[in-house]
């Protein structure tokens, strides 16, 4: 009891000192700049960009703003957030008239934002031709719905198949195709999965599929490779009640009965990405920014990675992150520039090399960035990269896609683990959408 | 150390106003208007404070709030009025109706388990014992942990394939629990990891409450020959009323403000089955920006407790002490 | 005549003893991940045992971020609160258990139905009032819209109920005023009460996670659960940092726990009428 009382008075008069250095930070208000939006209030204009990032993201992006500031004299400063929080930061800040100058986004997060007209169109300040120099689709994810450029498509993620390469070897599962052309078909894939499963004992599954809660939107990449789409061509309605939605649901259901996948990977599920390191699963769909978590975790075995079944045709999913500015923000000029500085071909490789993510530039797609970590397998995901259909993403971008992501998951749960049948989740799914779209 | 004796202003100047001490002249039953009006003056003046930033800070974000659950919004685009049209949707909504049963069977699986193994640790402790301090700091710490991070022990204790709880029972012969992909074992064992996290909760308060039962009672009623449960039954139970009323009430509001814990553990899986109103609430609100319906489903959340507030206050109020 | 009483307590700590270990098994699962080897840590998922307790991940990943500011700002902003809020509690507490005046019930029923507002639901609106006070970024956004706690006025009318009005009246006679009363007769009697108050109130603000976040838009200024928030990235959370960040964030409030807790026991003579 003495001790605690000890330990406590220590604690209090650590408390009674934090104060006292608090005194000129977190207990002054006003005088300082309250978060921008006040026309430039606090730092000569500088730019407020509220962002998430691993270590070495939030290191790039700040060797970027280190830079921007030397050329250009404008301080840009970072506000990092914990990723699960940056949506909600973003929305108080824009609805109490404080929004941040820039902030990072995914793309399938982006259609909200570009469909309310709060972001800065800065179609106007970019050089003739800019857009060319990047991948198509990855440029019309940052276009709001009249074409208006909303800001740069900053770099882009993809997943592949990520094997245990021994345990496919003791099921008897070939080389794995390294070429784009020779991937596997969804019945190679199959016949995989089924050799597995017998190879395998009773708790461990061959392969987990990374479509839980936020990534349902991965569910249509098997649409799109059995050809399918889910919304219109004029994104004006459902269009996922179809032959193909119906081929694609029944394949990746089948992965449930035929318990190819961990019964608790479906929709609502546990992400897969941590079921692979302990060997719970064989084969895993995994984005190249979880190498270097796998890099640290796999432990006692070989990995490799193959690209992502098609059949129809070749589809891979849109990943990655877009960086845009606010139109409220304290200053546009500035915002605009720093977007195409940070989207500048120098700037752009070194942030991909020190990342392990992948650009979006052409000129770089087809250049050897000299990544450090599993170089081997980051030149199959550049790859694969190329094989982000643009009509695809068109439909993940529109504004109310968070709302279909939503019903995604609900009707696929409802396919997977409760027991729905086919048309009756394709008729259900398709309601949902009309009415996200309707709104 | 010394906490919370610093008066407040209302109340220090209430005291030095040298106001008529008419009291003094009067038995206490007996008191004229003049008094009374006084004393609602003071009350007024001590609460004021406090009144000021609940209007500040609750009522008008609530008025807010309702308003919202009028219209239709995303909250970065253009509001549309929709009147009740919020309401309607979710009066057709298997989800949202889903979401409410579930909530139910929480609150009646997890108040009453709380509650009862929270009374069964104070009484223990409420007596002298070795470790009492250990002990009581032991079931005191789930409660301070975060959500999230009692919702990553949950899953692993309860994981289907390598889980601890799935271990035992396989080692002492019985079947493996789906807890992850099967509806009622995911339920319970949410339940379990809630009842778990807010045990210490209870312990605390009713440790707090069991203050106010006189030993002496206890000596009269040993006395006259009461055995220990009696002494419970009639005694120390009847004197804990407003502390258990407190205590089901502030349950139940935890119910309905379970979150995080759900979020990380299930997901709110397998299907809907352990979605519940805040979660849905929260998906509806934030994961898909439907702001105005998110905020429709707040106020029916707000006015069901409520309503059970007002009818479970009204069924107690004439056991209270009423001063 | 003398073993039964023992007897009786032996069994009193055995039952407490097996219901400490129930208690303790999810946390010890925490405590061991916290410290096992990250890369025996496959998908986050702690062995039985530790092979090897690497306690090098605490101070790895107290180090990584700017773990001692937050601990200063949450230290600062929970003993300011925890004050602030005690004191409007026994006031109104006070007020709302032994005054009769017109509006009482219904004053009382809207303080409780304030704690059954969903927070996401009003956090916006609330957002806006503070921005429009020029709070933002200053720990008063976080303090001031949480000192009147409705959990704290509610449990303290509860306790005061039981404070027999006979005492009160003494006092009165007495010609004690209102502060006198309540200093001299009423405190007194309050100490498991305030032990309480202390304990939950320093507890919700030392945890409080949401609201901080928003008002607070720099990291410099936020507070440990917020800061904790950054172990979990978009690619999947660093459990043994994560673990152990939060079992050793919860240390402060256990300490106030112990320090508080004999005022929860220690019989306080509560009839007043010897």
């Amino acid at each position: 009891m003495a001790l605690d009382r000890r330990r406590f008075l220590q604690l209090s008069g650590a408390a009674g000192a934090g104060a006292a250095l608090a005194g000129c930070g977190g207990f002054s208000t006003g005088g300082d700049d309250g978060g921008g939006g006040d026309g430039g209030g606090g730092g000569g204009g500088a730019l407020d960009f509220v962002l998430w990032g691993s270590d070495a993201e939030v290191a790039a992006f700040q060797a970027v703003a280190d830079a921007f500031e030397e050329q250009e004299g404008v301080q840009v400063r970072l506000q990092p957030t914990p990723f699960g929080e940056v949506l909600t930061t973003i929305d108080t800040g824009l609805q109490s008239g404080s929004p941040p100058d820039l902030f990072r986004i995914t793309y399938t997060d982006l259609g909200v934002y570009s469909g309310a007209d709060v972001l800065l169109d800065v179609t106007d300040d970019l050089p003739e031709g800019y857009a060319d120099a990047f991948v198509p689709s990855l440029w019309r994810a940052v276009q709001g719905p009249d074409g208006q450029v909303l800001g740069v498509p900053h770099h882009t993620d993809t997943s592949m198949v990520l094997v245990d390469t021994a345990a496919l070897e003791a099921a008897g599962v070939g080389p794995l195709p390294t070429a784009l052309d020779q991937a596997w078909t969804w019945e190679q894939f199959a016949d995989a999965c089924d050799r597995l499963r017998a190879a395998l004992p009773e708790d461990r599954f061959p392969v987990g599929v990374n479509w839980q809660l936020g990534g349902a939107y991965r569910w249509l990449g098997f649409l799109h490779q059995a050809g399918g789409r889910l919304l219109t061509d004029d994104l004006s309605g459902p269009a996922v009640d179809s032959p193909e939605g119906r081929r694609a649901l029944e394949f990746t259901r089948s992965f449930f009965t035929n318990r190819w996948v961990p019964p608790s990977t479906s929709a609502k599920g546990t992400y897969v990405d941590e079921l692979f390191p302990p060997q719970t699963v064989a084969m895993v769909y995994a984005g190249d920014f979880l190498l270097p978590t796998f890099e640290e975790t796999v432990q006692g075995f070989e990995y490799s990675g193959t690209f992502l079944p098609r059949d129809q045709r070749a589809a891979a999913e849109l990943g990655g992150n877009a960086v845009v500015a606010t139109r409220e923000g304290s200053n546009t000029q500035a915002a605009s520039r720093f977007l195409q500085f940070l989207a500048s071909e120098e700037q752009m490789q070194a942030f991909c090399t020190a990342t392990t993510v992948l650009p979006t530039r052409t000129s770089l797609t087809n250049r050897d960035l000299g990544y450090r970590l599993r170089p081997d397998l980051m030149e199959l995901y550049v790859q694969q990269a190329t094989q982000i259909p643009e009509d695809l993403v068109a439909q993940v971008t529109v504004p109310q896609f968070s709302a279909i992501n939503n019903a995604l998951v609900e009707r696929l749960e409802s396919a997977f683990v409760g027991g729905a049948d086919t048309s009756e989740v394709l008729a259900g799914l398709s309601g949902d959408i009309e009415t996200a779209l309707g709104s | 150390m010394s906490t919370a004796t610093a008066p407040a202003a209302g109340e220090a100047a209430a005291a030095r106003t040298p106001g008529p001490r008419r009291r003094r002249r009067r038995s206490a039953e007996a008191a004229p208007q003049t008094g009374v009006r006084t004393r609602a003056a003071t009350a007024y003046l001590l609460l004021a404070p406090n009144l000021a930033l609940f209007a500040l800070f609750f009522l008008l974000p609530l008025g807010a709030a309702l308003v919202l659950s009028l219209a239709r919004t995303t909250g970065v685009g253009p509001t549309e009025w929709v009147g009740l049209g919020n309401y309607e949707q979710l009066a057709g909504d298997a989800v949202f109706w889903r979401s409410v049963v579930n909530t139910a069977v929480l609150v009646l699986l997890t108040v009453p388990a709380s509650l009862a193994l929270g009374l069964l640790l104070a009484v223990l402790l409420d007596k002298p014992v070795r470790g009492r301090a250990v002990f009581r700091t032991v079931f005191y710490l789930p409660y301070v942990l975060s959500g999230v991070v009692v919702a990553i022990a949950g899953r692993w204790i309860f994981n289907e394939n390598i889980g601890v709880v799935n271990r035992v029972l396989e080692a002492v012969g019985l079947e493996r629990v789906a807890w992850q992909s099967g509806a009622v074992p995911a339920f319970v064992s949410v339940a379990v990891m809630i009842t778990w996290g807010r045990l210490g909760f209870c312990m605390v308060v009713y440790l707090a409450g069991l203050q106010g039962v006189p030993r002496e009672l206890h000596e009269a009623a040993s006395l006259d020959g009461a055995s220990g449960w009696q002494r419970f039954r009639h005694v120390t139970w009847p004197l804990l009323r407003p502390t258990t009323f407190f205590l089901v009430v502030m349950m139940v509001i935890e119910c309905f403000q379970v979150f995080d814990l759900v979020y990380v553990m299930t997901g709110g899986g397998p299907g809907n089955a352990t979605q519940f109103l805040p979660t849905y609430a929260y998906a509806v609100g934030f994961g898909a920006r439907q702001q105005g319906l998110g905020a429709a489903i707040g106020m029916v959340m707000y006015v069901l407790v409520l309503a059970g507030t007002v009818l479970w206050w009204r069924a107690r109020k004439d056991q209270e002490a009423e001063a | 005549m003398s073993t039964r009483p023992r007897a009786r307590t032996a069994g009193r700590f055995l039952g407490l003893a097996a219901a400490a270990v129930f208690m303790l098994f999810p946390v010890y699962w925490l405590a061991v991940t916290a410290v096992t080897p990250r890369e025996d840590l496959a998908g986050g998922r702690p062995p039985a045992f530790p092979n090897e307790v690497r306690l090098s991940n605490l101070s790895e990943t107290w180090q990584s971020l700017p773990f001692s500011q937050w601990l200063v700002n949450s230290l600062s902003i929970a003993v300011v609160a925890c004050v602030l809020s005690v004191t409007l509690n026994l006031a109104a507490g006070f007020v709302l258990a032994k005054y009769r005046f017109a509006g009482r019930g219904a004053i009382f029923l809207v303080i409780v139905s304030t704690l059954m507002i969903p927070i996401q639901v009003v956090m916006i609106p609330q957002f806006r009032i503070v921005a429009e006070l020029g709070w933002l970024n200053s720990y008063w956004a976080v303090i001031i819209p949480r000192a009147a706690e409705a959990f704290g006025i509610f449990l303290a009318r509860q306790f005061m109920l039981g404070i027999p009005d006979e005492l009160l009246e003494a006092a009165r006679v007495d010609g004690a005023g209102n502060l006198r009363t309540f200093v001299s007769v009423v405190l007194p009697l309050c100490k498991p009460l305030v032990a309480v108050l202390v304990v939950f109130t320093f507890m919700f603000r030392w945890n409080e996670f949401a609201w901080p976040l928003i008002v607070l838009r720099e990291q410099a200024l936020y507070t440990l659960p917020v800061g904790l928030s950054f172990l979990q990235g978009q690619n999947g959370t660093d459990y043994a940092g994560l673990t152990g960040m939060a079992l050793l964030t919860s240390v402060p409030v256990l300490v106030v726990f112990l320090v508080f807790q004999r005022y929860l026991v220690e019989g306080v003579a509560r009839t007043g009428l010897k």
